[in-house]
């Protein structure tokens, strides 16, 4: 948290912070916020800033089948930063769990665990993404199972060696004297004096994983129409781009300004640890 | 005589949020070329401040406020970094307090020699280059020189490091010399050795050396003359035999009373029956054998230090002891029980018996649990109920002498000092029989040390504790141990009772030990004088 409060005071980690937080607030607030229904046929391949029927606006004009692009964003928001969060935590508590054993047990365990993280890491992440999707049909959760699969042994990693490095420092022989049970020693002792690394290795990932959701939506492994989604957006409207660019441009506009947000903010926590174990 | 350098109303400002506002306050000192002069001072005295501020090299945050340094003439606090430069390295050289760090591990030792030549003279041949960085390796007294030079960095020894590293600050012949604990982090015979190192290369050369350390045992042993640094501030500076037999300023006078003295302290012969018996343990890392069966016992209340130079095997010994490792062979009895055979549940109940003390003020305590917390949780392990771990938890800060406002702060609000309190707290927490404390006090200040010791001893006085003592200082040793076990390579080469190990050592490395003990000459002249 006190990281947090230090990168905000850099103005590129708080233009990123704004812009994560834009996204997630249209997430939360989308019926609120959104003019018009996502789903709702109007008046098709509007033009950004034409008048509605209603006597609106639509902003950022309507697609093919006449849904308002501005109102599809603002929900599509809500896959993107729930399935992200969701894809993104389930990849973290399985790889900090193999990760903390690997890097506290060594031996037998860590060269297992290592072993099949590896041969996961030596796939090209996209086979591996359509490889699962294609199995076992696109949906929400196969998503989540897909990222954390393919995210999970990078994290491993991360976290194996940290693990490694806490684990040699005095106050884990300490607990280990006390005769401190295994679980709290990762958990109390180790996790905690890991965590800073891993934030902002969070923000980057969620970023990949954003662009991932997009990318599957794109490809027509994301969400099954007609949830709006960035990715699936960017792929109906590919077709007719040239002449209709607002169809693609917004969409791609969504997806790489929280890409964007999140590295800026991860950039700027990186520093403000690092200053953070100076002082 | 001429200074080499002289020092005039320095002061070095520390950045706004610092505790103080200077590092180095008003400081006027003269080197004169021929002298060796000690600066003495705890950590945080701005010893090291002022050596780097003379180098031009102060670190970041830090700033020139006022004063001069003249040297040669020029005042070089003002040059431009350009001139400086020429200056450092030639006519101004350093060597830190670790030599391995301050080669490069990726260049071999012969050609970082011959480099610094070839910085302030690129036309030298390469061929006279090499000629000379050999004869500096000669006159730096390493084995083999031919053979050392084509080595790198982490193939020879520290000592061997130092060397190289005093062979590369004298390449030039600098006529001022500054050491800022250059044998701090060198064993004690290796320690004697540099020290008469530097000593015959003044007599040789007659540069002025600026030597900066925190032991005054050095001190009595290397210096001309003495200037003592308390907060940022010069205090007292004299001829050595002045300062250190008759220091004026009151804190030069703690200070050196705080100085631990080789001669063992009267203490009570401690009860027969044994706390903890040793049987051929042994612990091998491949073929290293880095306990090779060492049995003694520990007395029931008393105390054993085992000293030894770095990779004598007395932390690892301590490990196997205490079970951070398993050993090989051997037995480890507390009350009769094999804590070297326990293993699952029997050895998580035991372990509450046999606690720990860590050298590391700093990495002994999990920076993200409140004090309260960890010796609560201690207390819990050792079989009490929460409410009365919680209880004992703040009796516990009473006993070590820390507030109870400690129990809800993290260890980063806490000094050197004041941590290894929390670590000695911790240890207690589990009310153990025994407790192992290994360098426990190396990483303090001397009057640091000396409190934390005075800890120790009155509560296993208090508590009837018994504590096997791992430390790579005799003095400490002296101070506290009933007995002494004297490693080297692994095995225990002496033991017995301390007076009589310190006193009239039997076996040839426990004399050349106590030989290298660091002022002993000025120690054993202060106690005769003394009985007169």
């Amino acid at each position: 948290m006190r990281a947090l409060g230090r990168a905000l005071r850099r103005p590129a980690s708080a233009i990123g912070f704004a812009m994560v937080a834009l996204w997630v607030v249209c997430a939360i607030f989308a019926p609120w916020l959104a003019p018009y229904d996502p789903l709702k046929s109007q008046v098709p391949l509007q033009m950004p800033f034409e008048r509605a029927p209603d006597g609106g606006v639509f902003w950022l004009g309507t697609d093919l089948l006449g849904r308002d692009i501005l109102s599809r964003l603002i929900y599509g928001a809500r896959t993107v930063v729930f399935w992200a969060g969701v894809a993104a935590s389930s990849a973290y508590i399985v790889g900090i769990t193999g990760g903390l054993c690997a890097g506290f047990y060594r031996g037998i365990t860590d060269r297992v665990l290592s072993f099949l993280a590896n041969v996961v890491l030596s796939f090209p992440v996209l086979v591996l993404y359509i490889l699962i999707i294609v199995t076992l049909g696109a949906s929400g959760l196969n998503i989540v199972l897909a990222v954390t699969f393919a995210s999970a042994p990078a994290i491993f990693r991360i976290v194996r060696a940290l693990s490694i490095d806490i684990a040699s420092r005095d106050f884990v022989s300490a607990a280990i004297t006390q005769g401190e049970n295994a679980a709290r020693i990762m958990l109390v002792d180790i996790l905690p004096n890991a965590t800073g690394p891993l934030v902002v290795d969070a923000c980057l990932r969620l970023g990949y994983i954003a662009i991932t959701i997009g990318t599957l939506g794109f490809l027509g492994l994301g969400l099954p129409p007609p949830t709006p989604d960035w990715g699936g957006m960017v792929n109906e409207g590919r077709g007719m781009a040239m002449v209709f660019p607002h169809l693609v441009v917004f969409p791609c506009i969504a997806i790489s300004s929280l890409m964007l947000g999140l590295s800026l903010l991860a950039d700027g926590l990186r520093e403000a640890s690092r200053a953070g174990a100076k002082a | 005589m001429r200074a080499a350098v002289a020092i005039e109303k320095l002061s070095v400002a520390l950045p706004s949020d610092g505790d103080r506002p200077f590092a180095v306050e008003e400081i006027s000192l003269e080197v004169a070329k021929g002298e060796i002069l000690c600066v003495v001072g705890e950590s945080g005295s701005g010893k090291s401040v002022l050596a780097s501020a003379i180098m031009g090299a102060l670190p970041h945050g830090l700033r020139h406020a006022e004063g001069r340094i003249i040297f040669g003439g020029r005042d070089i606090a003002a040059l431009p970094e350009q001139e400086l430069r020429a200056i450092r390295g030639r006519h101004i050289a350093m060597i830190f307090q670790e030599p391995m760090a301050a080669l490069n591990p990726a260049i071999r030792i012969g050609e970082q020699i011959a480099e610094i030549l070839e910085i302030h003279e690129p036309e030298m041949p390469r061929a006279e280059r090499e000629a000379r960085a050999l004869a500096l390796m000669r006159e730096m007294q390493l084995p083999d020189p031919e053979t050392i030079a084509r080595r790198y960095p982490h193939e020879i020894s520290g000592g061997q490091c130092q060397r190289v590293v005093i062979a590369m600050a004298l390449a030039w012949n600098p006529s001022l010399l500054i050491a800022d604990e250059p044998t701090t982090a060198l064993d004690v015979t290796t320690q004697a050795q540099i020290l008469k190192l530097i000593k015959a290369l003044r007599d040789e050369h007659g540069h002025g050396v600026l030597f900066v350390t925190h032991d005054f045992g050095v001190v009595a042993d290397i210096a001309d003359r003495v200037a003592v640094m308390q907060r940022g501030r010069l205090v007292e500076i004299g001829p050595v035999a002045q300062v250190l037999n008759d220091p004026v300023h009151p804190y030069t006078k703690q200070l050196i009373a705080a100085v631990p003295s080789l001669i063992p302290r009267a203490r009570p012969e401690p009860a027969e029956a044994p706390a903890l018996r040793l049987e051929g343990v042994s612990r091998f890392f491949g073929p290293l054998r880095a306990v090779d069966d060492v049995t003694f016992d520990v007395p029931s209340g008393g105390t054993v230090a085992i000293v030894g130079e770095s990779g004598s095997g007395k932390s690892t010994l301590a490990k196997a002891v205490i079970r951070l490792l398993a050993p090989n062979a051997g037995r480890t009895l507390i009350e009769d029980v094999d804590f070297a055979r326990l293993s699952g549940r029997e050895l998580m109940r035991r372990r509450r018996l046999i606690q720990m003390v860590f050298q590391d003020p700093f990495g002994s305590l999990n920076p993200n649990r409140t004090v309260g917390a960890m010796l609560t949780r201690a207390g819990v392990l050792g079989g009490l109920e929460a409410g009365e771990a919680k209880a004992q938890a703040a009796e516990l800060l009473d006993l070590v002498g820390l507030q109870r406002e400690a129990l809800e702060r993290k260890p980063e609000a806490f000094s050197g000092g004041q941590r290894q309190r929390i670590g000695i707290a911790r240890a207690l927490a589990m009310r153990p029989s025994i407790i192992v404390a290994d360098e426990a006090v190396s990483a303090l200040d001397v009057s640091v040390q000396r409190q934390v010791l005075e800890l120790l001893e009155r509560l296993q006085r208090d508590r009837g504790l018994t504590m096997l003592f791992i430390t790579h200082d005799l003095r400490v040793a002296a101070g506290i141990a009933d007995r002494i076990a004297v490693m080297q390579r692994g095995r225990v080469v002496e033991f017995g009772p301390a007076v009589q190990v310190l006193l009239n050592p039997a076996h040839p490395y426990t004399v050349e030990l106590v030989a290298a003990a660091p002022g002993r000459e000025w120690q054993s002249a202060q106690r005769a004088a003394q009985a007169q």
